[in-house]
């Protein structure tokens, strides 16, 4: 195994062998779709313990 | 001496809720790292695919997420079984937790199948038999998620629910093996229990790297749900009175 860097300059890595357009459309939609599940889970679970503190305590 | 161990210390929610709290970071911390050195390797190192070109590196997403959404569906079935043999809270809420995260990684790798599938194959979606069992477990996942928000009923939706997980989980396989006994437009496993694999290493490294950095994201992700859900439905007790005091 080697551990060189592929690319031969950043547009060349962006450029993706001109499959530019399928390889980040895939990428950008798999970021974002994690990322927002992580924040969603944060701002639910801090919502639940609002609502449970108002109806228990 | 053996000790005896107590196998279902952490069954009860009021230990496993601290437990669970104790364990997200460290898949967080993991999940991270992994991605990182994955996206390393699968997006800088390695080389083009000599048939495929550059195009072939939604793979380090496309099988990850595939897996992931395979996997998920099993543990989220095997929880619901055991819920339904041992009616343990736990088990159920489990369950539960697993789905959403279940579905985001079904969608997403139909989805990256769609965008690898177009500039190699020259469509983004065809009704073969890989594409078609993998749609019906998104399906599932969202049937397992609508039939239990449906049902009032906690226990009654938890029942409903587990039943229809556990008849799913027939699906898998179909979706593992489909490339083997259909003619699929799919390209068939690089990587089989069987034969090994047919990857170079670094691509394989790339794969299973990030393959391990899904997996420790949808542990994270799971078990925060899982937190949730215990606090709400054992919102009645004391010690969760005393956790919302404190907090």
């Amino acid at each position: 195994m080697e551990f060189t860097i592929y690319w031969q300059s950043f547009a060349d890595f962006i450029n993706m062998g001109g499959k530019s357009f399928y390889v980040w459309g895939a990428f950008i939609v798999v970021v974002l779709a994690i990322l927002i599940e992580i924040v969603y889970l944060k701002i639910n679970a801090h919502k639940s313990i609002a609502f449970l503190r108002r109806k228990y305590l | 001496m053996l000790k005896k161990i107590n196998w279902f210390y952490f069954a009860s929610p009021a230990t496993f809720y601290p437990f669970a709290g104790k364990l997200i970071p460290i898949f967080r911390l993991l999940a991270f790292i992994l991605v990182v050195v994955g996206l390393v390797i699968s997006f800088l190192i390695a080389p083009a695919d000599k048939v495929q070109g550059e195009g072939y590196r939604v793979i380090y997403l496309h099988v990850p997420a595939a897996w992931s959404a395979m996997l998920l569906y099993v543990v989220m079935a095997f929880w619901a079984g055991a819920g339904l043999a041992f009616n343990s809270r736990l088990s159920f809420m489990m369950a539960k937790a697993i789905a959403p995260t279940g579905t985001i990684m079904a969608f997403l790798a139909l989805w990256t199948g769609a965008w690898w599938g177009k500039p190699m194959w020259g469509t983004w979606w065809v009704w073969d038999a890989r594409l078609t069992s993998a749609l019906i477990l998104f399906f599932l996942y969202l049937g397992f998620i609508a039939l239990q928000s449906a049902i009032d009923d906690t226990r009654k939706a938890d029942k409903a629910g587990a039943l229809i997980a556990l008849v799913g989980v027939i699906n898998v396989p179909i979706i593992y093996y489909s490339v083997e006994w259909w003619n699929t437009l799919h390209q068939t496993s690089s990587i089989s229990i069987r034969k090994g694999s047919s990857m170079s290493p670094i691509m394989l490294w790339g794969m299973l790297i990030m393959s391990l950095a899904f997996w420790s994201h949808t542990i994270a992700a799971s078990f925060t749900r899982l937190r949730t859900i215990i606090l709400e439905r054992e919102a009645g007790s004391n010690w969760v009175k005393e956790i919302l005091a404190a907090k």
